[in-house]
């Protein structure tokens, strides 16, 4: 007796199977559930991205007759979901950014750390990178974060926000530009060391 | 080191890991649609115990199964390509699947009566496994009835009709689970929490071999979780949680089988190392389209069926000796 091998269809194989068979979309969601909550709870914290995450499927399972199969890889079709639900958490997300800004403690992280590693947070990079983030629009903020916490290509990050790839070159170049002014007077081997 | 660099790491020590509220959520939702869809799927396969009217055909039909099976050498058979039968099951999902059809059932008193029907239970200690049963064709497997019988949903009141026909009705009828009616329903409500309740209990009353061996510790874990959904209708709730809490046992696994003498089904398996016999499956079977518990079995190593026992549906009546 062997045990059942895991299922090695692509996202795309299984979303159109779950058109006819709901339970399978499950396998979509254990395949990525815990890379979209890891990238929501960075951003909005823990509380809130549970009910962001469970949304963000849901709709996903909704809208799975409109998926274009020719995609293999869901993950930006996910990441797009989720952004789109953290707009509606905007003042939150910016609130915990200025959080850990003004106090050096993340809220965010606060649960997952002890507290001596939660004081390496209070660096000053830390601290200068919240308080950009909390300043870019929201417009630059999601393509930077896509590709910088959701490890997003640009072209996947394009597919997940639904603008030309140009426009999200164009903004993440701008989005960056705004950190490193930001960041620009701190000394790069302190924050080598800090970090 | 640049700004993007710096980005990466912000708040880099948040771990990729759902959160059972979402999965609870989610899983539930793709469930549910089940019921609710019009579905193209195949026609639901038999159920393992059918109805009391028809009692002596199934009876045939598994000691036929389990003869032609026997012979043939094969008795299970694992679907391994997913392209035209049901999706590959992770454990989670199929504890949730379980979890909430068990949410549905009714919820009963501990009191209630419920009949559970005639059941069988098959043993075939040596015979699919030796060569020489196999060579004559002749299954050394023994078939016995389960007698029709009643007991309280909480297990402590028993009742069957004895040779002459008269009603016995007796006191705590059933031993099997190791975790009384009235404690289980104290148990803890969260399956991580359940689980680890469940494991410090095997820990203080099982005897293992060797002592304090973890993965004879954790099939006592799943006997534990298998025993209380088998021999109790225990609160929707409660049942649910169990089922839930599987995932969490180390080294369940699911299994989707055809051809267990004659029967579709799914469920969840354990392996056993004990250093006193040797390795063999153990499973909890359950109905493909209700993921009821349906009963369980014990699997070699190699695939053939050592012992079977079904578990009949309790169907709750008004009382002992009363019939569906």
């Amino acid at each position: 007796m062997t045990p059942q091998e895991p299922a090695v269809a692509d996202d795309a194989s299984v979303i159109l199977r779950s058109r006819h068979e709901p339970e399978a979309f499950a396998a979509l969601f254990t395949r990525h559930s815990a890379t979209i909550q890891r990238y929501v709870t960075r951003r909005l914290g823990p509380d809130a991205a549970d009910d962001v995450v469970a949304d963000t499927f849901l709709l996903a399972f909704r809208q799975r007759d409109a998926y274009d199969p020719a995609r293999a890889n869901a993950l930006p079709w996910l990441y797009g979901i989720a952004t789109n639900l953290i707009s509606r958490h905007r003042r939150d997300e910016i609130r915990l950014y200025r959080a850990l800004a003004r106090t050096g403690t993340d809220p965010v992280t606060a649960p997952f750390t002890d507290h001596v590693d939660n004081a390496v947070a209070a660096s000053m990079a830390g601290r200068q990178l919240a308080a950009a983030l909390a300043r870019l629009p929201a417009s630059h903020r999601d393509p930077l974060l896509l590709v910088a916490w959701g490890d997003l290509s640009y072209e996947e990050t394009a597919r997940a926000l639904g603008v030309p790839k140009g426009t999200v070159r164009s903004r993440i170049s701008r989005a960056r530009a705004r950190l490193r002014k930001m960041l620009g007077d701190i000394d790069p081997t302190m924050l080598e060391e800090k970090q | 080191m640049n700004e993007m660099d710096l980005l990466t790491r912000l708040r880099a020590e948040v771990p990729a890991e759902v959160s059972p509220r979402a999965a609870d959520r989610c899983y539930a939702a793709f469930a549910a649609e089940r019921h609710t869809e019009p579905r193209r799927a195949a026609p639901a396969a038999p159920r393992w115990r059918p109805s009391s009217a028809r009692l002596s055909l199934p009876r045939l039909a598994l000691a036929a199964g389990l003869a032609a099976a026997a012979a043939a050498g094969i008795v299970v058979a694992v679907p391994r390509s997913p392209a035209h039968g049901p999706a590959p099951l992770t454990v989670r999902e199929l504890a949730y699947r379980a979890a909430t059809a068990a949410l549905a059932a009714p919820s009963v008193a501990p009191s209630q009566w419920a009949y559970m029907g005639v059941g069988h239970s098959t043993n075939c200690p040596k015979g699919p496994d030796t060569p020489a049963a196999r060579s004559s064709g002749i299954p050394y497997c023994s078939i016995t009835d389960q007698p029709e019988s009643w007991q309280t949903a909480d297990g402590t009141r028993g009742a069957y009709y004895d040779e002459h026909g008269h009603l016995v009705v007796r006191d705590n009828p059933r031993v099997g689970a190791q975790i009384a009616y009235a404690s289980a329903v104290k148990l803890p409500a969260d399956p991580r929490a359940l689980v680890k309740y469940l494991y410090g209990n095997v820990s203080r009353t099982d005897s293992v071999s060797p002592p304090g061996n973890a993965s004879e510790l954790w099939l006592g874990t799943f006997y534990a979780v298998v025993g209380l959904l088998q021999d109790y209708i225990l609160p929707p709730r409660l049942a649910a949680e169990l089922f839930r809490a599987l995932p969490y046992v180390h080294g369940v696994q699911v299994m989707q089988a055809a051809g267990l003498v004659g029967f579709t089904w799914v469920g969840f398996t354990a392996e056993s190392r004990s250093v006193r016999v040797p390795a063999r499956t153990q499973t909890m079977m359950l109905d493909p389209s209700t993921y009821a518990v349906t009963g369980a079995a014990t699997v070699s190593a190699s695939g053939r069926i050592l012992a079977t026992m079904e578990v009949p549906a309790k169907i709750p009546v008004s009382g002992p000796g009363v019939r569906p």
